[in-house]
């Protein structure tokens, strides 16, 4: 079926276009880019580790007598393994800022970036296997390690849904 | 049929507008984002030093 435009109607729907067409390429502007997909993950990444150190310092300081309480080379233990990955989220900021500089706007360089810093991540989490002797500190320090791990893998899955 | 197209035309650039102006919102959201994990790091390292520091 051919469709034809009646000689009055163009003018409406050259205004109409002028309006829609702006608009839906807006829409697909406000899908995160690559860049913003980063800045987001290592926000989140941050975030999550804040909420590690609070821990920390709620078990360390528990009453002596506490069943979630944690001792000085557990405390040690945990704040290394949080702060080595603040180190690595500081450093993996640097690299998408360097990225952006140069005007790379591509999902691939982005994507091993990010690759990069999940590994060593993911890694790091590994290395630091981590044992306390009460159960209930164990469980809580698992839940904050295991929402890091979450949101590391989190990140590759971001960029990857990034719009090109 | 001119006053039309002029309309259109002057929608068109009203919309373009729209559209830089979000783009610059974005990448300003990208740098906010950025540079509020900075302070934040910056305040866990702080923490965590803090955090040793108490023996």
């Amino acid at each position: 079926m051919m469709i034809t435009l009646r000689p009055h109607r163009r003018p409406r729907q050259l205004i109409l276009a002028a309006i829609l067409v702006p608009l839906l390429l807006a829409a697909q502007g406000c899908k995160d880019d690559a860049y913003t997909a980063c800045a987001k993950a290592s926000a989140d990444i941050s975030s999550t580790v804040k909420t590690g150190i609070d821990t920390v310092q709620t078990l360390y300081t528990a009453p002596a007598a506490s069943d979630i309480r944690i001792d000085k080379a557990e405390r040690d233990g945990v704040l290394a393994i949080l702060g080595n990955l603040t180190d690595l989220n500081i450093q993996f900021r640097s690299q998408v800022r360097a990225l952006h500089a140069h005007g790379v706007t591509g999902k691939m360089e982005y994507l091993r970036v990010a690759d990069g810093f999940v590994s060593s991540g993911q890694a790091l989490l590994q290395s630091g296997a981590l044992h306390v002797k009460n159960q209930a500190a164990q469980d809580r320090l698992n839940t904050i390690f295991e929402t890091v791990k979450v949101a590391l893998n989190g990140i590759a899955l971001a960029v990857q849904n990034a719009k090109a | 049929m001119k006053e039309d197209v002029n309309t259109a035309l002057a929608l068109l650039n009203i919309a373009l507008g729209w559209i830089a102006r979000l783009k610059a919102n974005h990448a300003l959201a990208a740098e906010d984002l950025l540079a509020a994990a900075d302070a934040s790091d910056l305040a866990n390292k702080e923490q965590i030093k803090a955090l040793l520091a108490m023996g």
